[in-house]
């Protein structure tokens, strides 16, 4: 029942010669048989008619097989299309004849070409062999093939690669979409850089059955598009397709729940053996180009090239369309632009540009629509010349110019007369026609650009500057207000210095002449001094209430007693007429220096 | 140093970008993503660079990898009208329309300061407003009652101004230093509810932003804009 089953599918699958009236094959489930083994050879014979009378053609006699029996049967099937309201009914009508064979001795043999014969029609079906051996032949479960549609490619040139993998009917496989992923990728890797490869399927795989070495697989196929980019000898080597053999194993059963709930109630479990299956290799031939003419932007394949324009007849400053469409069997890398003729006549702006893509079992094939707004510049019959684009053609194996139609447009007169219209004058909506990412950069002198930039230690500087502005300005201000409350210490603090002041500018004075009131200037700094730095009037005191008044303020006793005697000095020189030349009045100032220093010194001690 | 070094080695990296930006314009885009990103192995970071490598992938139909250099070239150059534009482009091709997070109008207005500058910039400006801030404020210490009126308004503005542009510049640096965004590089990603994980949450396409949160192992805790979240293979996306 199941070898019948089997049969049956093959029957539904065999691949016949559509257009024939009568298709006639010969078939069988499996090519790899033993001694002793019946196997049954199927003829088919489907016709759009009735065909009386038939039988079966003849099998002819061997050493290798007896005849046990034939038998033969007959479907029908009819089917009624309506399209547009039109009727058509199709009939078919199938006739299988049976061949029960039993094989008799060991080798390979040959089932040759049957003939059939009806009326006038004479069908020959295809020879097949079969190999009888002495033990089952273990042929693989699964089968993966790579093969390509041309065995010689130009540089350029798009073919199309299957990959196949198959496993027999009856075979126990798994395979996941994990097999698929690990297959493909190193299917493109095996192509290396030489190819460019693209799939040509989605998410999902294409399922059929094939006969692989005459026997009946159920494959999965994925379809590539390869194109090679250069010129050699290559060599794909095997891509390896992993997939689970899943094994039906015997094993003592332990707990019942165990077992039960492990869908394993019978006592038997399935082994999932991990293996691998290797294509066969594939050879590539890619031939170099021809010598490339002038005109040749690099398209290898077949292409198709029309222009047109939304309007015939247009005034003379008015847009109009021109349409020009490039499509052809390449992948949009490799469709180049076109090139416009010289049109004088016509102002042109850039092309609105727009690609698209398809992906057919076919291959890749690019379209390329360029939208030109030209707008005429003067009236009467204008042309536009042949637009043309060479390519090469790998059928032809030489080079071919596509050209358009020139075409005519009658441009009326426009809103500015006879004379040559700009495109300013139309009054016409700019409108957007770039649909392009923007070109790239082409600057000299390529800079390092730091991602952290607010780490630069410049930073570190800077940002200080304004607070310790600000910190200092506080400070001072702070500072002035504090000084503005007690003038008194502002004296005090600036007694030194007014002294210092006040001495060098007598100094300086006694280098040129010797001023007349000079000594009562040099006991003036120490009594200004004393006034300021101790807050009561020393000038107008006697020199006993000087004393009295600074030990009353504790200062230093030693300083005092030289300081004292001092002005009393000074005081004679004044008012008794002693000598005051210019060096003594020198020496006498620099001891009232002396003096109001180390009384500073004492003060700022205690 | 590193500057000399960069001088030393820059004769060859200008010859590279010349021989990649020529392959771009011959087409052969494969050799020029290979001289960009030489360049960029050598370790000049450069927005022209990446903008470049940005659209040589985009003529590679490889969106992801695309919206990845031009993310990387905004970094550098975060104003560069050419660099918007090819992202925004490129963008339109994404399968995933992830929606931003509707803002208030105040949030807008402040976004829009925010990103009005270059950190770079920012912080000139901001040392500059504190540099008026304090000048103001120090002269205002010692002037007369009048002046000091308007140095103390001039002061105020300042502040105000100091005090946006520090905070903007503080949370961009929180960003730089703390936030980590990724691109997805592959055409499908699931994201799931736990490294390894069974359950399936969502599923995003090449081209998506994450904001990578944090990294166990091989796996990414990432999440989108819209606030879902969830687990994806790291090698599945490209770090900005």
């Amino acid at each position: 029942m199941k070898r019948l089953l089997v049969v049956l599918l093959l029957l539904f699958s065999l691949p016949g010669a559509a257009s024939a009236a009568i298709r006639f094959t010969v078939g069988t489930e499996r090519t790899q048989c033993v001694v002793g083994e019946q196997i049954i050879i199927v003829a088919t014979i489907v016709s759009d008619r009735e065909l009386s009378g038939l039988s079966a053609p003849p099998l002819p006699s061997s050493e290798y097989y007896s005849i046990l029996r034939t038998s033969s049967d007959q479907r029908q099937s009819s089917s009624i299309n309506i399209i547009n309201g039109k009727m058509t009914q199709t009939r078919e009508i199938t006739y299988l004849f049976y061949y029960f064979l039993s094989l008799t001795k060991e080798g390979s043999f040959t089932i040759p070409s049957l003939e059939l014969k009806y009326g006038n029609e004479t069908s020959a079906s295809a020879p097949f062999s079969i190999t009888v051996g002495k033990e089952a032949i273990q042929t693989q479960d699964v089968a993966v093939t790579i093969y390509l549609n041309k065995k010689r490619l130009y540089a350029g040139e798009q073919a199309i690669l299957t990959f196949d993998v198959g496993s027999k009917a009856r075979a126990s496989v798994n395979f996941t979409n994990e097999s698929f992923g690990n297959a493909i990728t190193d299917l493109e890797k095996a192509f290396g850089k030489n190819f460019s490869v693209n799939r040509l399927f989605s998410d999902k795989i294409g399922r059929s059955q094939k006969q692989i070495n005459g026997e009946m697989y159920n494959t999965f196929t994925l379809s590539f598009s390869i194109i090679a980019l250069k010129p050699g000898a290559y060599t794909i080597p095997s891509v390896p397709f992993e997939y689970v053999e899943l094994k039906e194993a015997q094993r003592r059963r332990q707990d019942f729940f165990d077992d039960f709930f492990g869908g394993d109630f019978f006592g038997r479990s399935v082994q999932q053996i991990p293996k691998t299956a290797l294509s066969n290799r594939l050879s590539i031939d890619v031939v170099d180009l021809p010598p490339q003419p002038k005109e040749f932007t690099g398209a290898v394949g077949t292409f198709t090239l029309n222009a047109s324009v939304n309007e015939t007849s247009a005034p003379a400053g008015e847009a109009i369309t021109l349409t020009v469409n490039l499509s052809g069997s390449t992948r949009p890398g490799n469709l180049t632009d076109i090139k416009l003729p010289e049109l004088a006549d016509f102002e042109i702006f850039t092309p609105e540009k727009h690609t698209s893509v398809d992906t057919t079992a076919k291959g890749i094939s690019t379209r390329k629509k360029f939208s030109y707004l030209i707008i005429p510049r003067e009236e009467g019959q204008r042309t536009i010349p042949p637009i043309r684009w060479t390519y090469f053609d790998p059928g032809r194996g030489a080079y071919n110019t596509l050209s358009t139609n020139p075409i005519t447009i009658t441009v009326t007169k426009g809103k500015g007369g006879k004379k040559q219209q700009t495109r300013y004058l139309t009054q016409q909506d700019i409108r957007e026609v770039g649909t392009d990412i923007r070109y790239i950069k082409t600057a000299e002198n390529l800079r390092h650009q730091s991602l952290e930039s607010y780490k630069n230690p410049v930073y570190y500087f800077l940002f200080p500057i304004p607070f310790i502005i600000a910190f200092f300005a506080l400070l001072f201000r702070l500072q002035a207000t504090v000084l503005k409350k007690d003038p008194s210490e502002v004296l005090r603090k600036k007694a030194l210095h007014r002294a210092k002041d006040a001495a060098a500018k007598l100094q300086k004075e006694l280098i040129t002449t010797i001023p007349p009131n000079a000594l009562s200037r040099v006991a003036e700094i120490i009594e200004t001094y004393i006034s300021h730095r101790f807050g009561f009037a020393a000038i107008g005191k006697t020199l006993d209430d000087l004393k009295q008044e600074l030990s009353n303020l504790r200062v230093d006793q030693k300083v005092t007693d030289t300081l004292v005697p001092f002005l009393e000095h000074l005081d004679s020189l004044r008012f008794g007429g002693g000598s005051t030349d210019k060096n003594n009045l020198l020496a006498l100032l620099k001891k009232a220096l002396d003096l109001v220093e180390q009384l500073e010194r004492k003060e700022k001690k205690a | 140093m590193t500057a000399l070094c960069l001088t030393a080695r820059s004769a060859p990296i200008d010859h590279w970008f010349e021989k990649a930006n020529s392959f771009y314009e011959a087409q052969q885009y494969d050799s020029a993503a290979l001289y960009y990103e030489k360049i960029i192995g050598a370790g000049v970071n450069n927005a022209d660079v990446f903008y470049n490598l940005g659209n040589t992938f985009f003529r590679l139909n490889k969106l992801g990898l695309s919206i990845l250099n031009y993310e990387k070239a905004l970094k550098l150059s975060p104003h560069d009208p050419d660099i918007l534009a090819n992202k925004r482009f490129a963008q339109r091709a994404i399968v995933d329309r992830v929606p931003e997070p509707d803002r208030t109008f105040i949030n807008t207005i402040l976004w829009r300061i925010h990103t009005l500058f270059s950190l770079n910039l920012q912080l000139i400006i901001l040392f500059c407003t504190l540099l008026l801030l304090s000048v103001s404020f120090s002269f205002a210490l010692f002037s007369s009652h009048n002046t000091r009126l308007w140095l103390i308004y001039l002061a105020s503005i300042s502040l105000l101004f100091s005090v946006i542009f520090a905070t903007s510049a503080g949370v961009k640096i929180y960003e730089a230093e703390k936030k980590k965004f990724s691109i997805v590089l592959e055409k499908s990603v699931d994201v799931k509810n736990q490294p390894d994980g069974n359950k399936v949450l969502f599923t995003v396409h090449e081209g998506v932003k994450f904001q990578v949160q944090k990294t166990v192992e091989e796996w990414s805790f990432v999440r989108l804009p819209n606030g879902y979240t969830g687990w994806v293979e790291s090698s599945a996306l490209g770090g900005i």
